[in-house]
This record gives structure tokens, sequence and C-alpha cells, in this order.
């Protein structure tokens, strides 16, 4: 008996199916009446992944930026029939990524799935790597990792996370540098595969105009129950709670200075069961919307001020075992900014400012709509689910949470995060000329 | 999907989308007006950032800010685009089906209030009249930093470089955003005049797609512009490319790692033209897609660089191939990407090229009803040509283009500039190029 349940949502009006395979993969499909559909496969594996031990007790350590390499090369096949024209042959556009922790296969479709969802199922499961195929995608991806050093956005958002973190790979370019892809070789890729590349450490989700048993009738002609490898061992650094470095400053050809205000939490990720870990990061992303959303007194005292503009941003992210604050904008005075940002909260903490249960439930309207909108396109959905796997919380699930949480809930928070000890300070200055 | 057209007023029209396919309902005005002069342009661009800071009854942008909020997120957009020689200015708002708020509000009547208090009741000053000047000074500065901000993305700066030395003269090559010079010379009061001709000038494409009823948007629309009075300035389409004697090299430099290459090109297909199909066709095959000539040489053969594409401005008849590139590469991306030009020049295509872009262009153009900004643009930019053609009727007319087609297309285009960006950070060197 197929391991089936069907899930719904009636504020939503929406509602989907999740199989348990009898090959181990999970499957995830999402009925919807768009023109185009959005299919994944995903492996759980990314760029955090680069220790584990094999179950025949062999450790392994990969170089940075083997996750991402082996998704590029995903797309050889041997008959040299390039993946992306035989998508494209029946309607489909084919595209991938590698983030921390997945690497996901996927296309897009306005005919029928079937003959799409067909070619993933095979592809991904026929790697394909030789020294030469491997020696060109170096030049490729040495281009990419350039393209994003000159990307101001990507400079800052890692050197918030060198100064955050001692040793959490989440610091660690997904691309890898230049001289860590140099040292790939078709084996370490094929090992990769033999271990990470496996049905049960797989999801599928599919959006669009389709059902469970179009989509079980495809799987069914690729997949089947088979000896279940035990996955490997992941390991993980053990990252201490205080912070790596308080300040990296450097410089680029930029127009203005650029600043962020990086908070690493307090509250170890280990220490919280999934539920757990999903309502903090909504009590986190409320506060920070309160404190220095759009309609926060603070981004418009500095707005009126004309010491910051549309380009501030500030949000709360969480990924394995890791989790931090980025405040972010360009400034012609950073360090200047940096100290109002600072003062700020500590007003808050020690209680000469406060939120009020008006502006909370506005916010929590705000994160309910933002939620709903959502569900307008087959790739945010499909994205949103996958997101859920990853957290191990319910799709559905998350709005209730959200329903539940209360005023305290997010005032108390206040006074756990915002340590001056757990501040990280990133500024790039424009080259001088 | 066929939009309802109902004309409110003389230049004043509403493209009316009847579905419930979307958790939101989105309203957008788009305001085109003649892009004739820098200085007016300047203005122009402007305005919708100062008329969000405040209105009569939301007279601070925090004030406006939680009562979007409260409206359950509504989202308000503007922006500045060039359409051909037309300057397009856009504000939008989107707000969630009556459905699915909590108690059942229908808030469309809250998002016309809020349309007509931005367009209709801006906060001035009460001595001169005009708009406040903290307002347009701090404005001023942030659209003048916006500009110079255009370097951090280099591959941007590079497409903005090649169109204005390019288009220099030309009214395509006006800035739609302003120079940090004709900005700087905005006072409140100019800025105002530029307002009220708005107002009076402009040609209003409206476009709504959600459930309220067509009648509903049309009262409100028309009494938004009931008081104004209107002189609709005339639209004309852009001017004809100009005849090209050699291709113009230019060459400059920046402390970036990579260098990055723009290659303009003209052609006298426009969207008007009965050979727009083909140019989408034409597009696809040579630089859109993954399948396309310059992914699977440049970058999948020769590891040249990580993204090699062409794009393309229908309304002007220009086409970009742009990439990001080593130094030292520069001469080999030129001949190469010339080299799949000319191929397509000499009709050396192949049935699977063709039939493989045929597929893509066709779930690209059934992928415009899935989402309403591009079924707004869809419709925008055939209204601007004056072309009427559904999604639909164009996937027939790709489902009939023929090798024959591509290259007759392929015989209008001329290359006119080659634009380099050179990436001083890196290491190696650049080759001396040809005199």
């Amino acid at each position: 008996m197929r391991d089936m349940t069907r899930i719904r949502d009636k504020t939503l009006r929406e509602e989907y199916t999740y199989i348990r395979h009898e090959s181990g993969l999970s499957i995830y499909v999402f009925p919807k009446d768009l023109s185009t559909a959005y299919v994944s496969l995903t492996v759980h594996f990314g760029s955090l992944d680069s220790d584990y031990i094999l179950p025949d007790g062999r450790a392994v350590h990969l170089p940075d930026g083997v996750a991402h390499f082996l998704e590029h090369k995903m797309f050889e096949s041997e008959d040299h029939i390039d993946t992306f024209d035989k998508f494209a042959a029946v309607g489909a556009s084919a595209n991938a990524y590698t983030s921390n922790e997945l690497t996901s296969y996927l296309f897009s479709t306005s005919s029928d799935i079937s003959a799409g969802l067909s070619i993933l199922l095979d592809y991904v499961f026929h790697p394909f790597f030789t020294p030469e195929n491997i020696n060109k995608e170096q030049g490729i991806i040495g281009q990419e990792i350039r393209m994003y050093e000159d990307s101001p956005g990507n400079r800052l958002y890692y050197a918030a996370m060198e100064a955050l973190y001692q040793k959490h790979g989440i610091k660690k370019n997904i691309c890898g540098t230049a001289e860590t892809i140099a040292t790939i070789t078709p084996e370490m890729l094929y090992d990769c595969c033999r271990a990470f590349y496996v049905p049960e450490n797989m999801t599928l989700v599919v959006c669009g105009r389709t059902d469970a048993e179009a989509v079980l009738s495809i799987v069914d002609r690729h997949l089947s129950a088979g000896e279940r490898t035990p996955l490997p061992t992941r390991v993980y650094p053990d990252e201490p709670a205080e912070t790596a470095k308080p300040e990296i400053r450097f410089h680029m050809d930029i127009a203005r200075p650029m600043l962020c205000l990086a908070i690493k939490d307090t509250v170890p990720a280990s220490e919280l069961d999934a539920e757990e870990r999903v309502r903090r990061c909504l009590i986190m992303n409320l506060l920070c919307d309160l404190l220095f959303g759009e309609s926060s007194e603070f981004y418009n005292r500095l707005y009126g001020r004309g010491i910051i503009s549309q380009d501030f941003s500030a949000s709360y992210e969480s990924a394995l075992g890791c989790a931090h604050f980025l405040i972010s904008c360009s400034a012609d005075d950073p360090d200047e900014v940096f100290r109002l940002l600072v003062e700020e909260l500590q007003a808050y903490r020690s209680g000469e400012r406060y939120l009020s249960p008006t502006d909370f439930e506005r916010m929590r309207r705000v994160h309910y709509a933002e939620y709903i909108k959502d569900f307008d396109s087959t790739e945010e959905i499909a994205s949103a689910l996958l997101d859920s796997v990853v957290e191990k919380v319910a799709l559905f699930r998350t709005r209730e949470i959200l329903d539940a949480i209360t005023y305290n809930d997010v005032c108390r928070e206040i006074s756990t995060v915002f340590f001056e000890k757990n501040m990280a300070k990133i500024v790039i200055s424009p080259i001088k000329k | 999907m066929k939009p309802e057209s109902i004309r409110i007023q003389e230049n004043i029209n509403l493209h009316y989308f009847q579905t419930e396919k979307f958790k939101t309902s989105q309203l957008s005005l788009y305001f085109v007006t003649p892009l004739h002069s820098p200085y007016a342009a300047a203005h122009r661009a402007l305005l919708f950032n100062v008329l969000r800071r405040g209105s009569c009854a939301f007279p601070t942008q925090r004030e406006l800010g939680i009562r979007l909020e409260e409206l359950y997120s509504a989202d308000l957009s503007t922006s500045v685009f060039k359409r051909g020689d037309m300057q397009v200015l856009h504000i939008g708002i989107s707000t969630l089906r009556r459905e699915f708020t909590r108690d059942g509000e229908d808030l469309l009547p809250g998002a016309t209030e809020l349309l007509s208090e931005l367009l209709l009741h801006p906060l001035t000053d009460r001595n001169t009249g005009v708009f406040l000047s903290d307002y347009v000074e701090s404005e001023k500065k942030n659209a003048i930093d916006r500009v110079r901000a255009q370097m951090n993305n280099k591959a941007y700066y590079a497409r903005c470089r090649c169109i204005s030395l390019m288009c220099a003269g030309e009214v395509y090559g006006i800035n739609e955003y302003g120079t940090p010079e004709d900005i700087e010379k905005i006072t409140p009061a100019s800025l105002y005049g530029a307002y009220r001709a708005l107002l009076s000038e402009a040609t209003v494409e409206a476009f709504y797609t959600g459930s309220s009823p067509a009648e509903t948007v049309r009262e409100a629309l028309a009494a938004l512009f009931s008081g104004i009075s209107r002189h609709p300035l005339r639209l004309l389409p852009a001017e004809p490319n100009p005849a090209i004697r050699r291709v113009r090299r230019v060459k400059e430099s920046t402390a970036a790692k990579q260098g990055k290459l723009c290659i303009g090109f003209r052609s006298s297909v426009r969207l008007e033209d009965p050979m727009r199909t083909a140019m989408s066709f034409f597009l696809c095959v040579f630089g859109v897609s993954p399948t396309s000539k310059l992914f699977a040489n440049v970058r999948e053969k020769l590891s040249l660089c990580y993204s090699c594409s062409a794009m393309s401005e229908s309304a002007k008849g220009i086409m970009l191939v742009t990439a990001g590139i080593e130094n030292r590469n520069f001469r080999r991306t030129v001949r190469e990407i010339f080299r799949h030009f000319r191929a397509m020049r000499r009709g050396k295509i192949t049935e699977r090229e063709i039939e493989l872009s045929r597929r893509i262009l066709i779930n690209q153009f059934l992928a415009v009803a899935d989402d309403p900004l591009l079924l707004e643009r869809w419709y925008l930019y055939r209204e601007l040509a004056g072309v009427a053609e559904t999604p639909e009727e164009a996937i027939a007319a790709v489902e009939k283009v023929t090798a024959q087609d591509l290259r007759a297309v392929s015989a209008t285009f001329r290359p006119d500039m080659i634009y380099f960006l050179r990436g001083d950070a890196a290491e190696t060197a650049e080759e001396e190029d040809d005199a």
C-alpha cells in the first residue's frame, strides 16, 4: 500500500499530495491551474556537505565548490546530446541551482509535463564525467566566480558570514574558488553521486496542471523499490557562540560606501525542534520588519534625514546550524549608520523604546498576506514546498504557527539577541580615483 | 487572455482582464509621453518618487507605508522606463482579493482611493503652492545616487554605456532616469510644473487584472481623471536607425575582475513590423536560450564565459549581445560572436535549432497569462506600437516561421558598436586590438 497523504488548506483554497515512493523518493504534487508548470528534483546535498563518513567508515573531505560543480556537470550525458536540447524538444526550459543544503534540477513548461519529468528522472540518475568535460567546466565556473567577485552584494554577504562564523561552512563560497575547483576529478564526482544522489535523499516537487496519479505513472517507469544503501553521516563543525571578527573593511569599484550590520543569533538552532525553529524564524522576521522595515520609525527617520535610501534592507535568515540578522544599505557615512543602528537596538533593549500591540497586529497581517501571495506562482509554490521539506514543518502549518504568535513573544526576543558581542560591521568603501 | 478595452476618456484607456486565478488583483497606470528633452525626462523620472513622499491624507512616507500595510500589505510600485522614443512612468497597486482577507473586506476602494490621493492630492508648501523643498531635495539626491550606482553592476553599466554611446544624438540616447547634471537643476517649482504637465499631456494606459466588475473599475478611473484638463501630446514611433558607415569600437576600464563586452546591432524590424515574430525567433536561435548558438558555443564549447546572450529593444530595433569575459579573450570572443552572427545571415541554422527555438518561444508566450505584470507589458508594448496581437495569435505565428523568414530577418541587422569595459583588476593583460 502506497504511503500517500492529501493535505488541504481551506482558507487558501489549495491542497497537495505527499507520496513516499517505494524507491525512497519523497514526492509532492501540488495541482495548480496555471499555464506554466514547475518541476524540481532536489538532492539533499549542498555546499555545507564537505565532510562526511561513508557507511564503511571512511571519512571524506571535499574541496569547496564540489556540489556546485557537480550540478553543472550533471547536464553532460553519455549520448552527447545536450540535455537542454532534450528538454527544449518537449517544450520545457531547464535549469539548476546549488545552495548551502541542496542541489536542485528543475524545468518549467507550458506543455504536458510527462516528457520533461521523464528526462529529469533520467539525466539526474545517469551522471557522466570525463577529464575533458571537467576541464572545460573549470573555465566556465571560473568566469562565474569572477562575475560574483565583482558583485558588491555578493561580497558584502560573504564578508558578513566570515565575520560572524568561525567554523560554519556558510562562509564558504558555494562556487568554491578557482584553486579548489582545479582539484576536482571524475572519481570525486562519481563518489558523491554514489553517496548522495539516491532516491531516499531526494525530493521531487511538481506544481501545475497535473495530479498524483499522472506523476506516479512516470516515476514508476524510472524508479522502483531497491536495496537502500545507508546514507553517509554528515559531519558539521561545532560553531562557537562567539563571532569570528568584529569588523571587516575592504574596497571595491562602487559609487558609494556600503554597510552591513550582521548579528549572530544567540540560540543555537540545534537546541530547537523543527517547529520551534520555524516559529523563531517567523518571530525574528516580524521583529526585523517592526524595527527596521519600510513602515518603521527608524527607517523613515533616517530616510527623511537623507542618511539612508530605498536600498536599505533588514532580514533574518536561518540555515542548517546557523541563524543571523543582516541589515545592509549604501550610505555616505556607513559608520554613522552603524552607530545609529546599534543605538536603536540599545534603546529597545533598555525599554526606552518599545513596540505597540497595534504595530504588531498590523505586521502580522502583512506576513499573512505575503504568505498568501506566494501561492500565485508555480515556481514560488514549489520553492515553499521544498523549504518546508528542509525545515521539516508542513507547508500549511506555517500559517497556523504565525497565527499563534503573540505580541509578548516578539517583545521578549528584543532582550535575547541584540548584544554587541554578537554583532559584526562590514564596510565596503569605493576605490579612490 | 484578451483584455476588454474600455475608453475612459480621449487618450485614457482601460484594459480589463476578468480572472479569479490569482490571489491578488492588480491595478496599473502607465503614463506615456514623448522622450524629447533630457531636462524634461529628468523631471518626469523624479516625479513619482516625490509623490510617494507625501499627500494630503498621508503627509509622510511612514503614514503611507502604514496605510499600505493595513490594506493587507498592498504592494505599491512605481518605475520609469523607455520604450522606443517614449518615456513611460508606471504606478501600480496590487491587493489581496476579498476572499483571502480575514473578514471578506474588498480592498479595491482603498486601492483606488490611495492612487487618487497620490496622483491628485500631493503635499504642497502652503506658501509656494508647489512641492515641499525637503522632499524634492532628498529625492534628487537619491536619484543622483541611483544613477551613479549603475556602475555597481558592471554588466548593467556596460549595457547603459553601449546604448548611450551608440545612440548619442538620437532621441533614444536620452537617459530616461535623467543625468546627474539635469537632476541637480530641478526645483520644487519646475517639478510641480512637470507634474501638472504630465497629468495633462500623458497618454494613460490603465490595466486591471482581477475579479472586481469592469464597471466598478471604469467608474473609479473615470472619477480619478474627471477633474483634469487634458491636452495629450502626440506619441510617435521611434526615429529610424541611422545609416551605419563602420563599426565603432570603444574601450573603457574599471577596477573589476571580469571584463564586460556589449555589442550593439541595429535592425529596421520593430514590434509594429509583420516580421516581429521572426525577429523573436531569430533572437531565440541566436542568443536567448541555453540551446542558442551563443550559449552552446561561446559558453559551452569554448568556455569563454559563464553568460553570453542577446537581448533586444523591439520598439527601437536594437539588439545587444553581452558577455562577461577575461580581458585576454576579448578579440576571440568578438570573433566567435560574429562568426555565429554570420552563420545566421547565411542561413546556417539546422532544422533542430529551429524546432527547439520554436518550442521555447511558444512556452514563453504561454507563460504570459500566468503573471499580471507580463500581461500588462505584453499589451502595453503592442498598444504603443499600434499592434493588436494576443499571445495565442503570436503562438500561431511562431508555428509558421520558416528558415527563410529567419534569413530575411538576419539580413536586416547591422553591427554598430563594440563596447568593452575592461576589468583592470584581472591578472592577465589584454591583447592589442587591430588598428
